[in-house]
């Protein structure tokens, strides 16, 4: 367990196939990239062994999957209903069969922030793994009565073992800023939701102590690219040895031209003094003519 | 093109038969024979416009040929009924559409809706930014013209009137506010009409007065506006023969003399907002029930104005429950009803004013010139002190046109001017001034007074304004 | 710009509008489409009925033929409902496209709906609104426009109540359903804390729709050669159960005189 932990990409396809254990997986989604293929890449690993068994409790999917086993049409069900279905879905806490068990559930967002906890615990197993899905842009409803209680998204990344947290890779076409503001009149420019995204990957140990990585994840070759923090390859320092022979003339220079180089006194460097307060510097010189009674005529 | 011209073509140019002093309209051009009735569907606007110029195509029966074939006996009431409105003096085709409209009360309003009217079945909001009471005018001047209509020469008032006002207001004195009919004693009267067709450029004026308009010597480009003028004695001429025809479409009011008598019950009836929506909505359909074959224009004054409607009457369900119910009233009767609302936008939020304004099939927003702008122009218009304008409108929705999901918005192209006589609306362009000195402050101070002109303008007429600058 | 070549308006990598595999499983997909008050979508709403029903659309670039649909296809139905026309605004515009009427029907969520239904329980109100909605399973399209309307109309109506009574039931009830939603208070203006139930409507709409067709006027403002733009965008489904997918793209098209004209952006 401990050597997954020194490769991310290793570590994530261990999340995403059920092999490291994490019971509750949190997708924060928005719409320039819904977690459906996401889900689809996890469906894809976790299936790869045979007998994944996978309830599907749908809040805002009409149809079911192809892959569930079992399909829960919650959305028109009170969440103690939901709780006890899945339940009886899974194996019992006390059969000890080692087959995986997998719950997908499509939307947190229609659950009231006051139940939010109780209903991911009443879904929970020691057999199974959750995958829920929470849009980050649905604004939520506020509440009477829930001063200080915790934002909704607060909640889930408390409780949750792994935070997936899914952004669009934008088109060359398309800034941030341009994606926002299309977002905002919500209107959907080209050229998201694609197969290929980006993954903030959050894994928690066992300690709670949390490694996050950030990936590129591509779902149709099934590849994870981990992305470097930018900075960690420093621009190399130029040396006189790397202008040598690069030209039939001399480009280098001399350790005495370079001294004689450092000692030339700048023309305006006392500009760059800002001690100075953006003062105008300026001396008289034999030729101005200065008019004391005009008030616009001060240089100063 | 006008549909009722051709008809009169076919009538031998018995121009104004609809409205021969004292009598009762000549109803057999458009009341339909028993025998083509059948043919078309009581609702479809068209064939009703068609029975209403010439007989409709295979119509046998009855045509303008034969203005003097005794009626067949007994028109169903519906036939009646429409009948009644296809030959009310405040009705008329609408030159860019099928549809059949009735004036605002304002001929330059009735015009920037590109219908010369607000076509039946069809509703109208003025908004109005800041805290000015333009508004307030055109809503007189509907019901004032509403009234008008209802006493008209050729109105039937065996039946009691041919039009029926329906204000939702709570402000009994409405009806006493109305503007009067432009005229004065018979003197006076003359005097004024000289003064008038003076004013009024014209061909005819123009070669006969042989003095050229002062204005003409003003200007250093006057060629360049005496073309435009030309162009709209054209327009003049064209339109005074419109006006021939329809001659009791539009009247011309005095916003500075009452309207005497005032209006009776027969003729208003108050609907009071404050009460539930449910109460309101039936008190409308049977007030509009109770006249059969009039007419019907419904007005709400101010809605949602602080001091007349409760803070609860601001709520989402209230508001757009009540102008649902009212878009389906006035959709009920599309061919008798119309509506006409006012309301002032800054009071409302962004959220309400955008879900009142889906309700409306066309809405206009006056956006009256800060205290600069109109210094501003005052300064400019020195010498003509009347034609300093007084704001802005803009278009946000036309009747029909932007149901069919054409875009028909247009903002800062056309200014107001509230007068006397009437409420003019023209083409918006910011005048030059020829005083040097003072241009650039002022150019500064309209530059500055646009800048902060409509938190709802986007930032392209802003620039648009200043590039016309 | 009369050099400008018309494009046919496809969706859907099979070239279509509404593709065949949209009705050859047991899938209900959603589609959404996006309008402000300048750009009223009622000429795109018949031409995905149009196109549902015949395979093809004539009311746009509009030639003469649109006569010549054959009524072969009657085994397909259209159920428009709106809250915001009358029925006859429907019934009006498809009778010129020269639809049978017995290809569609058109529910009248508009007329009289306050005066009979504002003392009906939220949830039982609902309930009778999808059951005024007798299309039949298969083959089937159901256009709903402006549902939103409802979070107005009926006090305390919150968005995820409006799905469960409302927009769910009535999407299983079709192979393909349309919302047309109104984002015209969305454009110029920052979100404010009594809009949030408009908001949480229209996001979820976009997660559940395979994609966005939106229409928005040209940012530059009015102009005499184009109306607005028709924008095709992936939505928050996925498209794997069909064998086609959603192909993006952007149109400039132009409504004038009832008749529509494409071309490419």
């Amino acid at each position: 367990m401990a050597s997954s932990a020194h490769n991310p990409s290793i570590l994530l396809k261990r999340v995403l196939s059920l092999t490291e254990p994490s019971s509750f997986i949190l997708c924060l989604d928005s719409v320039s990239q819904s977690s459906s293929y996401l889900i689809e890449e996890l469906v894809f690993n976790a299936n790869k062994s045979a007998g994944t068994n996978i309830i599907f409790v749908s809040f805002e999917t009409n149809d079911k999957p192809e892959y569930a086993s079992n399909f829960i049409d919650a959305e028109n069900m009170d969440l103690a209903k939901i709780g006890q279905l899945v339940k009886s879905y899974l194996p019992s806490s006390s059969e000890t069969r080692r087959s995986k068990n997998l719950v997908i559930v499509d939307s947190l967002n229609c659950i009231s922030r006051s139940h939010l906890t109780q209903f991911v615990s009443s879904i929970a197993s020691p057999h199974a793994t959750i995958v829920a899905t929470y849009h980050k842009d649905v604004p939520e409803v506020d509440e009477h009565g829930l001063e200080n209680y915790p934002s909704a998204v607060e909640l889930l990344k408390f409780i949750s073992t792994t935070i997936m947290n899914i952004n669009p890779i934008l088109p060359r076409s398309l800034d941030r800023e341009e994606l926002n503001i299309s977002l905002n009149r919500f209107r959907m420019p080209r050229g998201l939701n694609n197969p290929t995204f980006k993954l903030e990957f959050t894994n928690r140990r066992r300690s709670g102590r949390a490694l996050s990585y950030e990936f590129n994840v591509d779902t149709v070759n099934h590849n994870y690219s981990i992305v470097m923090e930018a900075g960690t390859e420093d621009g190399v320092v130029e040396t006189p040895e790397m202008l040598q022979d690069l030209a039939t003339f001399n480009l280098s220079t001399s350790a005495k031209q370079k001294e004689a180089k450092d000692q030339v006194a700048l023309p305006f460097l006392e500009a760059q003094s800002f001690s100075a307060g953006g003062a105008i510097v300026y001396e008289y010189e034999k030729d101005d003519d200065y008019d004391e009674e005009d008030p616009y005529e001060d240089p100063f | 093109m006008s549909f009722r011209k051709r008809g009169e073509a076919l009538n031998g140019g018995e121009r104004g038969v609809r409205t021969l002093p004292g009598g009762r309209p000549l109803v057999n051009r458009a009341i339909p024979s028993a025998g083509n009735a059948s043919m078309r569907a009581p609702t479809d606007r068209m064939t009703a416009l068609n029975l209403r110029g010439r007989a409709p195509p295979g119509g046998s029966v009855m045509s303008d040929r034969e203005p003097h074939v005794v009626h067949p006996a007994q028109p169903s009431v519906e036939q009646k009924q429409e009948a009644a409105i296809l030959n009310h003096p405040g009705v008329r085709p609408s030159p860019v559409s099928s549809h059949l409209v009735t004036s605002t009360g304002s001929e330059d309003l009735d015009k920037i809706l590109t219908h010369m009217g607000l076509p039946l079945g069809n509703s109208l909001l003025i908004e109005e930014q800041s805290t000015t009471e333009f508004n307030s005018i055109l809503c007189r001047l509907f019901t004032a013209q509403s009234i008008m209509y209802n006493r008209a020469e050729g109105a039937s008032h065996s039946t009691g009137g041919n039009t029926h006002l329906i204000a939702l207001t709570l402000n009994q004195d409405f009806a006493k506010e109305l503007p009067g009919v432009y005229k004065g004693s018979r003197k006076e009267m003359k005097k004024s009409k000289i003064a008038e067709e003076q004013s009024k450029i014209s061909v005819t004026n123009l070669n006969e007065q042989k003095s050229t308009p002062s204005r003409y010597k003003d200007l250093k480009i006057a060629w360049k506006y005496k073309l435009a003028d030309e162009k709209d004695s054209k327009n003049a001429a064209q339109r005074k023969e419109t006006e021939n025809e329809y001659q009791h479409y539009t009247s011309q009011f005095d916003i500075t003399s009452r309207l005497i008598p005032a209006p009776s019950s027969a003729e208003i009836t108050f609907i009071s907002p404050v009460q539930p929506v449910i109460s309101i909505l039936s008190q409308i359909e049977q007030t509009i029930k109770k006249h059969p074959g009039k007419l019907v224009r419904i007005v709400i004054p101010s809605f949602l104005h602080p001091a007349m409607y409760p803070p609860k009457s601001f709520k989402l369900s209230s508001t757009i429950s009540l102008l649902h119910g009212l878009r389906s009233i006035i959709k009920k009767n599309e061919n008798n009803c119309v509506l006409l609302a006012t309301l002032s936008s800054d009071i409302i939020s962004n959220l309400l004013r955008v879900q009142i304004e889906n309700l409306f099939d066309s809405i206009v927003n006056l956006e009256p010139f800060p205290q600069e702008m109109l210094q501003f122009l005052e300064a400019v218009y020195k010498s003509q002190p009347n034609k300093v304008q007084h704001g802005l409108i803009h278009i946000l929705k036309l009747p029909i046109f932007s149901d069919r999901g054409e875009m028909r918005v247009s903002r800062s192209e056309w200014a107001f001017r509230n007068g006397r006589k009437r409420f003019e609306i023209e083409e918006w362009s910011i005048p030059v001034e020829d005083n040097d000195d003072s241009n650039t402050k002022s150019s500064a101070a309209a530059e500055k007074s646009h800048a902060h002109s409509d938190p709802n303008q986007s930032s392209k007429s802003n620039t648009k304004i200043s590039l016309e600058y | 710009m009369s050099t400008v070549q018309r494009q046919d308006l496809t969706i859907f990598n099979d070239q279509t509008v509404l593709s065949r595999a949209l009705l050859s499983g047991t899938s209900h997909d959603m589609m959404l489409v996006s309008s402000t008050m300048s750009t009223q979508p009622v000429w795109l709403l018949n031409a995905l009925a149009e196109s549902f029903l015949f395979g093809k659309t004539t009311s746009i670039n509009s030639s003469s033929d649109n006569s010549r649909h054959s009524h072969e296809n009657s085994s397909r139905h259209v159920v428009i409902g709106s809250f915001i026309n009358d029925s006859k605004f429907y019934t009006n515009s498809l009778q010129r496209l020269k639809i049978h009427s017995t290809l569609y029907t058109v529910v009248d969520l508009m007329t009289d709906f306050v005066v009979k239904n504002h003392d009906k329980p939220r949830s039982k109100l609902l309930g009778l609104l999808v059951e005024r909605f007798t299309s039949p399973e298969m083959n089937s399209m159901i256009i709903i426009d402006q549902p939103e309307i409802l979070l107005s109309l009926i006090e305390g109506l919150t968005c995820d109540e409006l799905f469960k009574y409302f927009i769910s039931p009535l999407s299983k009830r079709c192979n393909i359903f349309v919302v047309s939603t109104s984002t015209e208070q969305f454009q110029d203006h920052d979100f404010e804390p009594e809009s949030t139930e408009f908001v949480r409507f229209i996001t979820k709409c976009l997660y559940k729709s395979i994609v966005q067709l939106s229409l928005n006027p040209l940012e530059t403002g009015r102009a005499k050669d184009v109306t607005g733009s028709l924008r095709i965008a992936r939505g928050g489904q996925l498209t794997n159960h069909l064998s086609v997918h959603v192909v993006e793209n952007e149109y400039l098209y132009l409504n004038e005189r009832e008749s529509i004209k494409l071309f490419y952006r």
